[in-house]
């Protein structure tokens, strides 16, 4: 009997635009959504964890890890924004790590991709979002983060776009405090239409808006 | 970290949970239980797990449904289904006689192309199964006419109209009966489902197990269709790719939502470990077994029971839960071996399991609501049909 777990992905843009305090809010983010996540018994037996971060090239830094074993991440801003490379090993990293139902076992829950971006992409990204988007093998929220963030591009990729207008702390801090919820509020939905259209978010904090 | 809160007051308030039994002909018999789970009681919210048993001329009844877990009157429509559908089937059921036939084989369960079976007895009885998929249908979308124009709902929904898929369940159907041949008594069973949850049979004569729903493949956890998904989905050339028979001597009948299929997962050969623990907790009790030498019996019942912590509104109550795999590892026998001797597993049955002076009904409902597994927290319900002799 294998467990079932909730794939979570976080795909970060790390280019030179975010450097500074920024990035320093991004990994002060990651560390309340550990502590978010910590209490909830949920989330501690189903919940694992992945992050991708891009900006010249893009690496998965922490593989799918259990929730109360992951350990933080280095996470340093520079380069340009390869958000086509992020979507290729995100693929990469479903096909490998996540597992579907089979007559065999239990398949994991739907995974949850969080994308967040402030700048335009600088490498050929269009096929892998069409790609992704056309498979619903994911529920993929994107947050374009501050005014450099494309939000055309996003909904390429998926329907469910979160736009905040500034790059500020309080922006990046509040979706990171949104995204805990999100996770939460996902595992409490155990089961779900096959094909239902979107998955139940909380409401997002003031600073950020979901584009119709 | 868990925690017991109370379900909401409000409308469609259901018990959370329940259990029952049937005494049937032929020696057979009913027991079924659902409990609210562990999600459910942490959150504060409803069980949307729904079973209904009947019993009507020859045949047994059993429905059980899962109003899906991202809506919020689900539980309405798991209900109004069972319900449905098994009234239905009562009234249907109780002139229904099949053929008197000399022999049974293969040939008597054959199908045309669009799963009609050619026995126009069995195929009158597999229809059945598929009127009462639409009544209950019917039923479901009955019961959000009767709700669509209130406020009530309305606001409870954050401000928008109820839709019938605010009532989505799944739904799975069985019946049972006996045909005696040459002095053998065969069970004939028909099972017809739309959505997830589990049907299998256990073999009198080996142990094996056949599966009578379709294990779902190549999607994830939790999806799944649900009674109101489409129309589609109630045409009788699909409802006929879901419907499965059996025909052989019977152990047991095991019927259950995804709530505990998903912890017996794949059903060959997990659906014999259910089978098991129900014998080694003692909530089958089977009338006509010799009692093992002294020398078979095992001393250490600490080794393969333990006090698992169950969570109630008074706080965490240690409630005794005995477990085959690790009986049979101590026994150096595997769990196919202990099936086929059940008089080694009720042996086996810890004392402090047999001190608690309850119904087969009610420790089935105690037992699920006590098994623990990592990632197991949906709501439960599990019916069993089996014949008290071995």
């Amino acid at each position: 009997m294998s467990i079932r777990r909730l794939p979570v992905y976080l795909l970060l843009d790390c280019s030179s635009s975010m450097a500074g305090q920024a990035i320093e809010q991004v990994r002060q983010g990651i560390r309340a959504l550990l502590d978010d996540l910590s209490t909830e018994p949920m989330a501690i037996e189903t919940v694992y964890l992945s992050v991708i971060t891009f900006h010249s090239t893009a690496q998965q830094v922490i593989p799918l890890t259990e929730l109360m074993q992951f350990t933080e991440p280095l996470i340093q801003a520079n380069g340009a924004t390869s958000l086509g490379a992020a979507l290729r090993l995100l693929k990469d990293c479903l096909d490998r790590e996540v597992k579907k139902n089979t007559l065999e076992q239990k398949g994991d829950w739907k995974p949850l991709v969080f994308l967040m971006t402030d700048g335009m992409p600088t490498d050929a990204w269009e096929a892998t979002a069409d790609e992704i988007k056309q498979l619903k093998m994911l529920n993929l929220i994107a947050f374009a983060a501050g005014p450099g963030a494309e939000v055309k591009n996003l909904k390429r990729l998926t329907d469910i776009v979160l736009k905040s207008d500034d790059l500020s702390p309080g922006a990046l801090k509040a979706f990171f405090k949104w995204m805990s919820q999100s996770i939460v509020r996902t595992g409490k939905s155990v089961q779900v239409m096959a094909q239902e259209a979107s998955i139940d978010l909380p409401p997002p904090p003031p600073q950020i808006h979901i584009v119709p | 970290m868990w925690c017991w809160q109370p379900i909401p007051e409000g409308k469609d308030h259901y018990p959370e949970t329940s259990s029952q039994s049937l005494e049937l002909p032929h020696g057979f018999k009913l027991v079924a239980a659902r409990v609210r789970g562990k999600k459910h009681k942490h959150e504060g919210s409803h069980c949307d797990d729904w079973f209904e048993l009947g019993h009507s001329g020859a045949w047994s009844i059993i429905a059980v449904a899962d109003g899906a877990g991202s809506r919020l009157f689900s539980r309405v429509g798991a209900r109004m289904a069972c319900e449905a559908a098994v009234r239905y089937l009562t009234s249907q059921l109780a002139t229904h006689q099949l053929t008197t036939r000399e022999q049974w084989t293969t040939e008597t369960f054959a199908r045309d192309e669009h799963y009609r079976f050619k026995s126009p007895d069995l195929e009158f009885t597999q229809q059945l199964l598929h009127d009462a998929m639409q009544i209950a249908y019917v039923a479901v979308e009955q019961a959000w006419h009767e709700r669509d124009e209130s406020k009530y709902y309305y606001k409870a929904l954050g401000n928008r109209d109820l839709t019938i898929n605010d009532l989505a369940t799944t739904l799975l159907l069985v019946v049972h009966t006996t045909v005696t041949v040459n002095t053998v008594v065969y069970s004939l069973i028909l099972s017809c489902q739309i959505g997830d949850g589990v049907a299998a049979a256990i073999y009198k004569n080996k142990p094996e197990t056949s599966v009578l729903t379709e294990l779902e493949q190549n999607n994830f956890s939790g999806e799944t269709l649900f009674l109101t998904t489409s129309p589609n989905y109630l045409e009788r050339d699909y409802l006929a790719t879901k419907t499965f028979p059996f025909f052989s001597p019977l152990r047991a009948l095991l019927v259950m939502t995804d709530g505990v299929a998903d912890d017996y997962f794949p059903p060959p050969p997990e659906m014999l470990r259910l089978w098991g623990n129900l014998l080694l907790n003692g909530i089958i009790t089977l009338t006509n077994l010799a009692p093992p030498a002294e020398t078979e019996i095992l001393a250490r019942q600490d080794e393969y029971m333990a006090l698992v912590e169950r969570i109630l509104p008074t706080g965490v109550v240690p409630t005794p839960l005995a477990m085959i795999e690790d009986y049979a590892t101590l026994r150096q026998q595997s769990i196919s071996e202990l099936i086929t001797t059940p008089a080694l597993i009720t042996a086996g049955i810890p004392a402090a399991i047999l001190a608690n002076d309850i119904t087969p009904a009610e420790r089935l409902q105690l037992w699920l609501d006590t098994y623990q597994l990592r990632g197991s927290f949906d709501d439960r319900t599990l019916v069993v049909l089996y014949h008290d002799e071995t």
